[in-house]
């Protein structure tokens, strides 16, 4: 039973009942009085109100509306961990989209310096002379340092004409690599800008952020390897290919 | 494949990583049935040669998407404008059959954008190089494989084309007195690789391939079992499902609607009836290829017959097609390829990565 109830009608028993003495039932000729417990008027009590209320409909609602209570309740507790979730998933996605625009804004960086670096290259046309030149026009040096008077004029031409071709043929060699290397370059900051485009608008929406992909295994473009069996033939086959793309892709263009 | 210059390990001291990935290769088999792709980061992914484009604002809500491929545009090909833009294993409306421009633009576009998917499938990074080689048929023209280039190009960094059983074969490492079998959706492709470029003389295309069966099949169970209702993709399932030439095995019953009321048919024949009448054209094929080929050499080319695309996966087909051989040409000996479904892809990754860089440089 109800602590509570028992407290309450011992409370109200209290302040409305009144005390009689045995000797003054005595008087009255009672000698013998029905008894009834605290705990039990309660239960009674409980009993009637109980009776009442299912008489009159009320005490089964009162269950099925608790009980609505209840599932609500606990809908709103899975709703609010749902959301939680959700909170902590869309934090999750916008801080890697945060990462992943940090790391290409780091990665056109690097690749706008490679770039700059390759363009400073070819106009200075740094390792212009070969390292069989640089000797070749050494040893001239040592030699005319060592007799000045010998054959000067000859070695003046000779040197002349060996800076000449050294310089015409690394001139042209280097231009061809550092313009092919500005433009696979070009071609990097064009891919990564376009990727930091989709990742900020991304980042602006509140989406996912794209999967950043799966790296090749290889850094530099490959070529069949020397040590390949049948490397001749093989290269003779891949020659025509090529070729038959050239004359396809001439036409197309 | 040999790693020559591989990926830099993270730098020390806490220094920005410089991501230098460089290259991705791809080889990509545009097949009319399905599309495979094998990259170099060692994706491999395989799609349904389907694209669809939502009919209307409706389906675009429901759907979601602007573009869906694969089996999921099958699924939902009801609310789609459906495209399948490959045909006979080039790009419709490239083969000189006369489309309207409207239809093979539609049908341009769709290729295009089944390529971009293909290759997104392989998930390049961002700041990659991407060269790829595209296999088309034995025999496609000059006009189909212009098509090829430019619907490639347009998301590849260099792109090559090259004969699609020729990279089974390079793939395979099979360059000598070969005869290859490429059983596609839209066309067999008959090669015979002896050392060099196959020339004209070389190669074969015949139009009796997955499609066309499908189409026997569906004429045989149109006159088999009255009443059942199907349509071709129906067929087509149920190829890919019990294809098989053997004369054992179990029955094939499955359920066929009747008025709409699902009603159990035996296939067994029908299917195995319509699998069979590919292989009377491909070996005449094979005895032409065999016939004008060098009489001292001939023995060892009936005797080195690779069997390789989607439609090799027919249950017997090896064996009698051996058996045909026998019969018409005198013996021979077939070897179906391990993965039908990547074979043409891992071939021409093969070449991409195999070709010298500054060839790529000049095809850029």
């Amino acid at each position: 039973m109800d602590g509570s109830i028992v407290a309450r009608l011992r409370t109200l028993l209290a302040g409305s009942t009144r005390t009689e003495t045995v000797r003054d039932l005595r008087r009255r000729g009672l000698t013998r009085i029905p008894v009834l417990g605290r705990d039990q008027l309660a239960a009674l009590v409980e009993e009637a109100v109980s009776a009442t209320l299912r008489d009159r409909g009320l005490l089964d609602d009162r269950g099925e509306i608790a009980a609505e209570a209840h599932e609500r309740a606990r809908g709103l507790l899975r709703e609010v961990a749902r959301l939680e979730v959700e909170r902590e998933a869309s934090r999750r996605a916008g801080a890697e989209l945060e990462r992943r625009v940090d790391e290409l804004r780091r990665e056109i960086v690097l690749a706008e310096g490679d770039l700059r670096q390759a363009r400073a290259r070819a106009r200075t046309g740094e390792g212009l002379l070969s390292p069989s030149a640089r000797s070749r026009v050494r040893e001239l040096f040592a030699a005319n340092a060592a007799d000045p008077e010998a054959a000067a004029e000859a070695r003046a031409a000779e040197f002349e004409a060996l800076l000449a071709e050294e310089v015409a043929r690394a001139i042209a060699r280097a231009r061809s690599e550092s313009a092919r290397e500005i433009e696979e370059l070009d071609r990097r900051v064009g891919r990564l800008r376009e990727a930091l485009g989709k990742a900020e608008a991304d980042l602006a929406r509140g989406g996912n952020p794209a999967p950043p992909g799966i790296a090749s295994i290889y850094r530099t473009a490959q070529g069949l390897d020397a040590r390949e069996n049948d490397f001749a033939r093989k290269r003779k086959l891949l020659e025509r290919i090529f070729e038959a793309n050239v004359r396809l892709q001439g036409q197309t263009a | 494949m040999n790693v020559r210059d591989s990926a830099p390990g993270p730098e020390a001291g806490g220094a920005p990583k410089k991501k230098d990935h460089g290259v991705l290769y791809l080889g990509i088999d545009l097949g009319t049935s399905r599309t495979s792709i094998a990259a170099s980061n060692g994706v491999r992914e395989t799609v349904a040669s389907v694209v669809g484009y939502p009919k209307d604002v409706v389906s675009q809500k429901l759907l979601q998407r602007e573009t869906l491929f694969g089996d999921e545009a099958i699924e939902n090909r009801l609310a789609l404008r459906f495209y399948r833009p490959l045909e006979k294993g080039v790009i419709k409306g490239s083969d000189g059959k006369v489309l309207a421009s409207e239809e093979a633009e539609a049908n341009l576009r769709a290729a295009k954008d089944l390529l971009r998917h293909a290759i997104g499938l392989a998930r390049p990074r961002p700041d990659e190089l991407v060269y790829g080689v595209v296999g088309a048929p034995a025999q496609a023209s000059i006009q189909n494989q212009k098509m090829l280039v430019e619907a490639a190009r347009e998301t590849l960094d260099a792109v090559m084309i090259c004969s699609e059983p020729f990279a089974v074969a390079y793939g395979l490492e099979w360059l000598d007195d070969v005869l290859v079998i490429d059983i596609g959706a839209g066309t067999v492709d008959l090669c015979r690789m002896h050392g060099t470029m196959p020339e004209e003389g070389d190669q074969i295309t015949l139009p009796t391939a997955g499609d066309w069966v499908d189409e026997q099949i569906e004429e045989l169970l149109r006159e088999r079992c009255k009443g059942a209702q199907f349509s071709r993709q129906m067929v087509k399932a149920l190829k890919e499902k019990h294809s098989n030439v053997r004369d054992e095995g179990t029955p094939t019953v499955v359920d066929l609607p009747v008025r709409g009321k699902p009603t159990p048919f035996d296939v067994t024949d029908c299917i195995r009836e319509g699998c069979r009448r590919i292989i009377p054209p491909i070996v005449e094929s094979l005895g032409e290829l065999v016939a004008s080929f060098d009489p001292e050499f001939q023995d060892r080319l009936r005797n080195r017959v690779l069997l390789a695309g989607g439609g090799s996966q027919i249950g017997g087909l090896d064996r009698a097609i051996e058996e045909s051989m026998r019969e018409h040409l005198g013996g021979g000996r077939v070897i179906r390829i391990e993965e039908p479904v990547y074979g043409g892809a891992n071939g021409a990754l093969k070449i991409a990565h195999d070709m010298p860089p500054d060839f790529w440089q000049k095809l850029r």
